[in-house]
């Protein structure tokens, strides 16, 4: 009995222990095993060489993907921070009846029924270059020649993104928001300020953890992702996913298992910049 | 009339159907220690926000040093409000939240420091210049909340329930301080409270209120010796309310029971009347006396309270009176349920009721 009230606390952690390392640990260490293991056109070779690593950070490829990849996640968290807090801000602040602020809060919601890809693929006809926006526009006589941009372009591919992701930042974003005490602002009006500046100098800085958490979730997102960018792309750029969805596709593992731990790196190393500007504890 | 007046006009605030504050006029001095003092839903604290702006009079006018201020944003009619909460920032340090409106109307850094300094002095809180909110108490929270309100030299501070969150003891200490700060500055306080006693305690004018209107205005002494209402002599405690048939100046609130009243409330005709009459003012004895009612009174409850006793006496079958006895009276000569007892009173103790 001494024996099991001692050890208690290790069995009620069991559990979750045992997933995490199933189902996370064990999973990433075969991947780094793998990734310093040889390989050929047809068979992976356990050993222990580094040329994987050496091949992939010497390749201008690998460059030009990361910085792509980069480039999406920028801009994609940009665009989606604003639309999400103005989002947010909207439901929280402009919405006084309780009811219709799920309502809007649940409509925000209700894209993300369907999956990914349908959402995706549904930009195509309105995207093409026959599509709606272009045929609307060469109708009015706004556009003489369908423009080609709006598909198969880094326009299209952060406008899936935006699309897919905003949702991610406004949940955040309005979880802290509906925290915030409506006489903090009432004190901040009292003290003459204007509206834009009662949200500068009290909304944006009481809301950086969940602005931090949607930006987390969105740049895990945007860098993982190989699915968006192929479609949204049309297969003309490739992110550091697409790669490593390539290299997976030829039998290359453990080409395809350095590029991840290099991405997992990249990533993690992101996240500990961000966590340094929140206190995540604080949120939960 | 000295700085800071407030002038209530008709004033009144509609929700959808319902009327909050029914047409209300009010004369506030400058410079005074106002209590607007009600039972929660009275409508007092709706008053109040109205006059800093943060609730818009459905009708009439708000005037402030004889400026109609009904239409303008909070920060130009020259009141800062305190709120319940002390609502103060909490990503600001106690420096920063007091120099907050300093910082949004663009003054130096440098200079809305030392301002901010000057007021956490004022209000003995210097040495948590550094402090956050969370790092605070109530009372320390609630002294930084006031430095916040004072920063822009407002002329009419307005306080909502501002001592409510705060434990008895310190609930004493901060009103002292509160009125130690309205007197140094003499600017006008407007200070919400359902306590009659913080009430009494503060003010130069205390303003009863109860369903979105005004019952009485008067000093404290006025309120408590001279209640005009009913509603105002239960809410204040310490009155006996006692109705009944009048004629001339008998008065019986109950068949066995008939009381002289003074001269001033002679009246030929029959009619109803209610009068006040405050409990420590009945006399209470175990033997008849020169003045007492005939009806003798039987003592149904009695409870000690320190200071005073509450004796609780049936007079007749429907007069039922609470009499204060003091604790020496008291303890020489103690009372016990079921007891008789006398009771007697000067009549000019009786107050009329509207």
């Amino acid at each position: 009995m001494r024996f099991f009230s001692q050890y208690i606390s290790y069995f009620q952690a069991a559990p979750l222990a045992l997933i995490i390392l199933l189902f996370l640990l064990f999973p990433v260490l075969t991947i780094l095993v793998v990734s310093f293991w040889d390989y050929d056109s047809y068979r992976l070779i356990p050993d222990f060489i580094t040329e994987n690593y050496e091949f992939l950070l010497t390749s201008p490829v690998t460059y030009s993907a990361y910085l792509k990849t980069l480039f999406y996640a920028i801009a994609t968290l940009v665009i989606t921070l604003l639309i999400g807090f103005t989002v947010a801000y909207y439901i929280a602040f402009y919405i006084r009846n309780s009811f219709v602020q799920s309502l809007l809060f649940i409509a925000c919601t209700v894209p993300f029924l369907t999956s990914n890809i349908i959402r995706m693929i549904s930009w195509i006809p309105l995207l093409g270059r026959n599509g709606l926006v272009n045929s609307a526009l060469l109708e009015t006589h706004i556009i003489d020649e369908p423009i080609e941009w709006l598909l198969y372009s880094d326009f299209s591919v952060i406008l899936a993104f935006v699309h897919l992701y905003t949702l991610f930042v406004v949940v955040p974003v309005f979880n802290s928001m509906m925290r915030i005490d409506r006489n903090l602002v009432e004190a901040a009006i009292d003290s003459g300020a204007s509206a834009m500046q009662t949200i500068t100098h009290v909304i944006l800085p009481l809301c950086k953890s969940g602005l931090a958490i949607g930006s987390i979730f969105v740049m895990t997102l945007v860098m993982g992702d190989f699915i968006t960018v192929t479609m949204m792309s049309g297969g003309l750029s490739a992110s550091v996913g697409v790669l490593i969805r390539n290299e997976i596709s030829l039998l290359q593992y453990p080409a395809a298992a350095a590029n991840a731990i290099v991405l997992l790196g990249t990533v993690l190393i992101m996240l500990s910049v961000m966590f340094r500007f929140i206190n995540i504890k604080k949120e939960l | 009339m000295s700085k800071g007046s407030v002038e209530l006009i008709g004033v009144s605030k509609r929700y959808d159907e319902s009327l909050a504050v029914k047409e209300i006029n009010l004369k506030i001095p400058g410079g005074s220690y106002c209590c607007l003092l009600g039972p929660s839903g009275c409508g007092k604290s709706t008053t109040l926000r109205m006059i800093a702006g943060h609730e818009a009079a459905s009708d009439g006018d708000i005037l402030l040093n004889n400026r109609n201020v009904t239409d303008l944003p909070p920060r130009e009619r020259g009141t800062a409000l305190m709120f319940q909460n002390y609502a103060l920032f909490p990503h600001l340090n106690s420096l920063d939240n007091v120099a907050f409106s300093l910082k949004i109307s663009g003054v130096s850094k440098e200079e809305r420091h030392s301002r901010a300094r000057k007021m956490l002095d004022l209000v003995n809180m210097e040495r948590f210049a550094e402090a956050f909110p969370e790092q605070m108490s109530g009372g320390q929270q609630q002294r930084v909340a006031l430095a916040r309100a004072l920063i822009n030299e407002p002329e009419v501070i307005l306080l909502d329930e501002p001592l409510s969150a705060l434990d008895p003891f310190l609930r004493a200490r901060m009103r002292t301080e509160l009125k130690r700060i309205q007197q140094k500055l003499g600017i006008t306080f407007i200070h919400v409270t359902h306590s009659q006693e913080e009430a009494f305690a503060l003010s130069d004018q205390v303003v009863v209120m109860n369903h979105g209107h005004i019952e009485q205005v008067d000093t404290p002494v006025g309120i408590f010796t001279r209640p005009r209402t009913a509603f105002v002599a239960s809410f204040i405690g310490g009155h006996n309310i006692i109705s009944g048939k009048q004629q001339n100046n008998q008065f019986s609130p109950d068949k066995a029971v008939t009381i002289e009243l003074p001269q001033s409330l002679h009246s030929d005709a029959l009619q109803e009347r209610t009068v006040s009459l405050r409990c420590d003012r009945i006399r209470i004895a175990s033997q008849p006396f020169e003045g007492a009612l005939k009806a003798v009174a039987r003592i149904e409850e009695v409870e000690y309270l320190g200071s005073y006793i509450h004796l609780k006496c049936q007079v007749g079958e429907q007069l039922c009176l609470s009499v204060y006895q003091n604790d020496a009276d008291f303890l020489s000569h103690p009372f016990a349920p079921g007891d008789s007892a006398y009771l007697g009173w000067q009549n000019d103790q009786l107050n009329p009721l509207q």
